[in-house]
């Protein structure tokens, strides 16, 4: 916008001058400045300076001069700044009403002043400056006087008080608010007055017309008249536009480009009220006609630039203006729909206009570049240019010729501007706007997320630089372009940026950047084949057509050059000795098209010092067979490296400083397009872990390396630009199975081992005893150094469950099987070694070092094992040791046994408490117990009652068992036994009887627990004493209220009689009211009370006697017994085996001697 | 009148010329005007006016949805110039940022003008799947692109329904290559 002057840019204010009183013109300044609209003054100090507002007296010319432009340059600024639309005259009281010789002056004044505004029909307001000081009166007939002389209205004189500052503000706005509705009244006048003149339709020329449109347009907008300007403006607009049909003037040059300049200044202001009026959209359709209209208007060819400068001048004016009207509008309306010229959402931003902007003056560039050598070729001196001028209208050029004093100006003729025209262009700088104006998009874009737009700009800046010779900001700039063309595969423009990339990078002086933009280029998918190269207007096309045949020239010469055949022709870029060039072609590279190494063991596994064939397949997308002098083949394990040399050619191998690198010769290493080469080599890796291809280095020509990484088959992604490709997809190896499933690395195993490790593990493990497995490494053919004895206890039902995670693992008795260490530990080595000795135990995992041991020796530990629950679990043993002594980790060997140990019980300990024979206390609580469930045994308070305990071997290990006691809680043993010596075989059981009196009536009453001694009984002496523990259960005590015992002697014999005593027994305080019955029994004759009702008093023994004679031999059963107590409602019957008696038939002999011996059958 | 015929004559052999030059003949025309204005000046003026026309200049592109360009062809009746053409790739490619925005905006395939650069127009098409039909042109005739764009979706989707077509590479049918000139001569 700076292009244009300032008064067209800004809206035009109103314009007052002051005379006279010059101490006052600062502050009525001030004050007018300050107004709404604001008011400029010109201040002109005393009378005699007024000339400068008269009338420019024409000469006889101006007639002549009227068509000979459209508006005058000067014109619009000479009525901002020169042409008041008000004058005032101030006037101090005294010089009003003083001496007559004042009032003379005042009214010469008044005169001169008079006669100047009248011909430029301007307004006059006086103004009487009445200070505090003066004392001179103001009668009405000086102000009469003043009026009458000056030919003024009343209200056009104002008394200007400067008493005290209220009456001075008064004044001010009084005089504010007369000059503004005198600076309307004048300005509506002369447009009213131009308008008639326009209306009048008697107009010599169509100019006249314009620049009275334009007058009036410029007098609305003095009056703020928006709408009557902006309609003034376009119809001038229009009228200038149909004038380009219609007339012709000469010289015909200079006449468009006048009208241009006049078009492009009123288009100016009708988009700047259109858009501080905030209507976006009729501006840029407004824009748009104004483009549409005037883009054609080429001119003539020799200045066809100009055309160009102005049309790039309205975009970038118009995207300014866009750009500050949207900065305070802020929001862009959207698009209207429907219509069918609807503008695009793009058409709102002015980076759009920017970028065209650029695009014409980028077009101006290149024309005035072909103007400028035309005129070269001329050659004329340019001296007489310098006389030429802007004329007094705006679009014109006038020379002006000296002759002695008098300048007079001439037109000049379309030669003579011509040639002014282009040593103006000599001087511009376009370079520098392009850029400007492009990366001002550029930034514009890359804010809006459009990438792609910004890339555009991005491309068409770094054109800029590149014609300009600044190659390092170009080549940054395609760098990042270049990427997204290859991200979205748009592979025509990725061909011209790389065209561009790869001269910036010769111009640069770098061949890499050269080499690998050439080798892109050239393996590119572009396969067009109209090979013809239509003629190009835009010389700094680099890159050529994209054809197959630029792309194999393209080749020819990159491989000339990194062979060092190229002639001296190819300026700076060296391939030599010295500067080699090595590239390096990673998995993401844009490269990998020009050459692809894809590398595949046909084995995953395989043995050391086996030899195992491995495919190197190469692939290259270049149009021409490229021809390889040597590959080298670089592994993970140096020593696999090998070279393949070209058997075609005679050279040596480039060898390195490895003098055994294994050499391969293959009879040729020629990559054709799209055709892998498939090389298939053994390898032989003496060295365990695993093996891997790293790279694979072609080498072509002795100074030019390039570096491949090496892709597996199974996992290579495919070219990514090639991908959607029509073209014979192959797979990298001919086995289908390997080029799918085929790693560049193997795993290359260990060899065997030579050292025996042994588990020596007997039997099961029982519970609670300390396990001990000896672990034997015997050295078979291998030295062992360094080794590590990894122990790891491994459930075998897998969880490891042997550390419960949420129990803290602090607490040993939550492991179910705990390695408790190892014995046995360097016993017959010495000590001085011990520092590097590692020893780790922990509850499941041990990790034990093991000591040097040569060919032929063995070592032997004990691992300790603790089982305390019955468990089946896995121990896994492995060694790792390494045979060389070297420390290097990959080359360990390792030997793995495992071995699932059950841990079981050793013994079943049951138990049973019984009260005495025939004796039966009435038991409350099982009685009321509910039957659901199993009540914990209840014992008679004070009553002897028996615990038996029963251990059983449950298994196959002979068992010596040493004591069995029974601990009270307060660890006071309550019953020791000790049954040393006796061994319990499998399924033996040991019994032992323990008598129980409680003592203490009192529930879940703990009962002890019991232990057990035992070991293993073996022949080996000094077996660990293993103490296995069991807890007794709790038994509740009760006391009964009624106990029933039965008493009858042992045996009888047919036909004795014996007596059967039955005793009721009452432990309470009350009387026990027994309700009871004997049954009859076939096998005795019984005498006594069948069924009767008793009554036991308290704290007493109630007998029943019977007496009974069996009558059949054998095991009867005692007459039955059942006895009621109504007061707890318990009924008590006899057991059967309590009951139950043996009848002798007669007297056995055992009683027969005992009989000798006491002469008598005791009765009971 | 004599002279009057030979400088028609001369003129007519500059147009020639500069057609020859050009390669394309519509890229300049010439615009002579012989006008008596001024007594000053007694030869006629002549005005001749370069003017890029490119109208009946197209290019076609479809772009699969992973952005990449699956067929491109310039349509129309003008011979093939490289540098025009790659400066309409470039157009086109940036015209996929508006694409990209305004295909969300609307249910409707068919774009219309979404772009303008200088007097040409770019219009999309994005189908179903993604992938965008886009046509770079400067005729205004909006139903024509309509119908030639529903006329290669078409064909489109014929080439989709080869089996042993991949989806979303290169085109490389000739028979959908002459179709779509064939259209582009009906329709634009």
């Amino acid at each position: 916008m700076e292009v244009y002057p300032e008064e067209l840019r800004t809206p035009p204010v109103a314009l007052a001058a002051l005379v006279g009183c010059p101490e006052l013109h600062a502050d009525v300044t001030k004050h007018l400045h300050s107004e709404q609209p604001p008011i400029n003054t010109l201040a002109l100090p005393d009378f005699s300076k007024i000339a400068v507002i008269a009338k420019a007296q024409k000469g006889d010319s101006s007639s002549s001069d009227q068509s000979s432009g459209i508006l005058k340059r000067d014109w619009l600024q000479k009525h901002r700044t020169h042409i008041p639309a008000v004058v005032a005259a101030f006037f101090t009281s005294d010089q009003v009403s003083g001496d007559p010789t004042q009032w003379l002056q005042v009214c010469t004044d008044l005169d001169s002043l008079k006669a100047v505004l009248r011909e430029r029909n301007i307004k006059l307001v006086i103004v009487v400056v009445v200070s505090s000081t003066s004392n001179a009166d103001l009668s009405e007939d000086h102000m009469t006087a003043l009026k009458k002389r000056a030919e003024i209205d009343s209200k056009h004189i104002i008394i200007f008080a400067l008493n005290n500052n209220l009456e001075m503000k008064e004044s001010l706005n009084r005089l504010g608010s007369i000059f503004a509705e005198l600076a309307n009244t004048y300005y509506r006048d002369e447009g009213r007055k131009v308008k008639t003149r326009l209306e009048r339709k008697s107009l010599s020329s169509v100019e006249l017309s314009i620049r009275y449109c334009f007058k009036v347009a410029v007098y609305a907008e003095f009056r703020r008249d928006w709408p009557e300007a902006l309609r003034m403006y376009e119809d001038a607009y229009q009228t200038l536009r149909e004038m380009i049909g219609t007339t012709t003037k000469s010289p015909a040059i200079q006449w468009l480009i006048e009208i241009k300049t006049v078009a492009e200044q009123l288009h100016f202001k009708v988009s700047t009220l259109l858009l501080h009026g905030g209507k976006l959209t009729e501006a840029i359709t407004w824009f748009r006609q104004h483009h549409a209209s005037y883009k054609k208007l080429v001119g003539a060819p020799e200045v066809s630039f100009l055309h160009w400068e102005w049309l790039s001048r309205q975009f970038l004016v118009f995207a300014e203006l866009l750009e500050t009207s949207l900065s305070y509008t802020q929001s862009i309306s959207s698009p209207v729909p429907g219509t069918k010229d609807r503008l695009t959402e793009l058409e709102y931003r002015s980076s759009y206009y920017y970028q065209l902007a650029a695009h014409y003056l980028k077009e101006k560039k290149s024309c005035s570049e072909i103007a400028l050598s035309m005129m070269e070729t001329t050659n004329k001196s340019d001296n007489d240019v310098d006389s030429i001028v802007p004329s007094i209208y705006i679009g014109q050029y006038a020379r002006v010729t000296e002759e002695g004093e008098t300048c007079s100006v001439k037109r000049v003729t379309d030669e003579d501007y011509v040639r002014y025209a282009l040593v103006e262009e000599k001087r511009s700088q376009d370079f520098s706007l392009i850029v400007v104006l492009l990366k001002r998009c550029f930034e514009a874009y890359n804010d809006l997320k459009a990438p792609r737009m910004a890339s555009y700009c991005g491309f068409e800046m770094a054109r800029e630089y590149a014609a300009t010779g600044e190659f390092q900001s170009a080549k940054e700039l395609l760098d990042s372009v270049a990427s997204l063309y290859r991200k979205e595969g748009w592979v025509i423009l990725l061909w011209d940026v790389l065209g561009y990339l790869r001269e910036c990078s010769m111009k640069l002086g770098s061949a890499k950047d050269f080499v690998e933009y050439s080798l892109e280029m050239a393996a590119l998918p572009v396969s067009s084949s109209s090979g013809v190269q239509p003629l190009s207007f835009n010389s700094c096309v680099f890159a050529g057509p994209p054809s197959l045949s630029q792309r194999e020239m393209i080749q020819k010469e990159v491989f000339k050059l990194v062979r060092g055949e190229s002639g001296e022709d190819n300026n700076c870029l060296k391939i030599t000795d010295t500067q080699p060039l090595h590239l390096v072609i990673d998995l993401v590279s844009p490269l990998r098209a020009v050459l692809l190494a894809s590398v595949a063991f046909h084995e995953q596994l395989v043995k050391p010092g086996a030899p195992t064939p491995m495919t190197i397949s190469l692939l290259s997308q270049l149009p021409l067979t490229m021809e390889i002098d040597q590959l080298d083949i670089q592994f993970n394990q140096v020593a696999c490296n090998f070279s393949v040399i070209n058997g075609q050619r005679s050279k040596h191998p480039i060898l390195e400083s490895h003098p055994n690198l294994r050499i391969e010769t293959a009879p040729s290493l020629t990559l054709s397009t799209n055709k892998w080469l498939r090389l298939t080599y053994d390898i032989t890796s003496e060295l365990g872990g695993k093996l891997e291809c790293v790279s694979i280095i072609a080498r072509n020509g002795p100074n030019f390396t390039i570096c491949c990484i090496a892709e597996s088959p199974a996992s290579m992604s495919e070219l990514p630009l090639w991908k959607f490709e029509d073209r014979v997809e192959s797979s990298p190896i001919k086995d289908p199975s390997v080029s799918f499933s085929g790693q560049k690395a193997i795993q290359v195993e260990e060899p065997d081992p030579l050292v025996d490790l042994k588990l020596g593990v007997s039997g099961p493990a029982l519970v609670g005893e300390r396990f001990i497995i000896p672990v034997t490494i015997s050295s078979k053919g291998h030295p062992v150094f360094s080794g590590e004895l990894k122990i790891n206890l491994v459930d075998v039902r897998g969880g490891g469950l042997f550390s419960p995670r949420d129990v803290e693992p602090s607490s040993m008795d939550n492991l179910h099987v705990e390695l408790l260490g190892v014995s046995g530990l360097f016993e017959n080595e010495d000590n001085n070694k011990s520092d590097d000795n590692i020893e780790k135990i922990q509850p499941t995992f041990g990790l034990i070092s093991v000591p040097v041991l040569k060919e032929g020796e063995s070592w032997t530990c004990k691992l300790e094992i603790r089982w305390r629950r019955p468990k089946p679990i896995m121990l896994y043993v492995s060694l790792g040791y390494s045979p060389l002594g070297s420390d290097n980790n990959n080359n360990k060997v390792h030997v793995h046994r495992n071995l699932e140990i059950e841990g079981k019980n050793p013994v079943l300990i049951s138990h049973r408490f019984m009260l005495p024979f025939r004796k039966d206390p009435l038991l409350l609580s099982t009685i009321k117990s509910n039957p659901d469930q199993i009540p914990p045994p209840t014992l008679p308070l004070n009553e002897t009652s028996i615990l038996v305990i029963t251990a059983k071997n449950v298994t196959e290990v002979p068992l010596r068992l040493l004591s069995m006691s029974i601990k009270r809680d307060d660890n006071e043993i309550k019953n020791d036994s000790n049954v040393s010596g006796f061994t319990l075989l499998q399924g033996d059981e040991f019994k032992k009887i323990f008598t129980v009196i409680p003592e203490h009536n009192q529930p879940k009453l703990k009962t002890g627990t019991l232990h057990l001694s035992w070991k293993r009984d073996a022949t080996t002496a000094g077996e660990e004493v293993v103490l296995t523990e069991h807890k007794l259960p709790e038994v509740d005590i009760e006391l009964p209220p009624i106990v029933v015992q039965l008493e009858c002697p042992p045996h009888a014999i047919l036909g004795n009689h014996f007596t059967y005593f039955i005793k009721i027994k009452n432990q309470t305080q009350l009387l026990q009211e027994i309700k009871y019955s004997l049954a009859d029994s076939q096998s005795f004759v019984l005498s006594g009370t069948h069924n009767d009702i008793l009554y036991v008093l308290p704290k007493s023994e109630h007998t029943l006697s019977y007496k009974l004679v069996p009558l059949v031999p054998g095991f009867q059963q005692l007459p039955r017994f059942t006895a009621t107590s109504l007061r707890y409602s318990a009924g008590f019957q006899s057991s059967n085996t309590a009951t139950s008696v043996f009848v002798f038939p007669s007297v056995p002999h055992f009683l027969k001697e005992k009989e000798g011996k006491l002469g008598l059958i005791e009765e009971h | 009148m004599k002279r009057r015929r030979f400088q028609k004559f001369v003129l007519r052999w500059i147009a020639h010329f500069l057609s020859l030059v050009s390669a394309k003949p519509t890229l300049f025309r010439i615009e002579i005007s012989r006008r008596r204005t001024d007594s000053r000046f007694p030869q006629q003026v002549l005005f001749i006016y370069f003017s890029f026309h490119m109208a009946s200049t197209a290019c076609f592109m479809i772009v699969s949805r992973n952005d990449i360009p699956i067929y491109e062809a310039e349509v129309g009746t003008a011979t093939k110039k490289e540098e025009a053409a790659h400066q309409h790739q470039f157009i086109l490619h940036a015209a996929l940022d508006i694409v990209q925005d305004l295909a969300w905006t609307t249910s409707a395939m068919y774009l219309k003008a979404i772009d303008r650069f200088n007097d040409l127009v770019v219009s999309a098409y994005v189908t179903a799947g993604h992938t965008r039909l886009m046509l770079l042109h400067d005729s205004r005739n909006d139903d024509g692109i309509k119908s030639f764009f529903q006329e290669v979706h078409e064909l489109y989707i014929k080439i989709l329904l080869n089996p042993l077509y991949l989806p979303g590479s290169r085109i490389t049918s000739s028979h959908f290559d002459t179709k779509v000139r064939a259209l582009a001569r009906k329709y634009l």
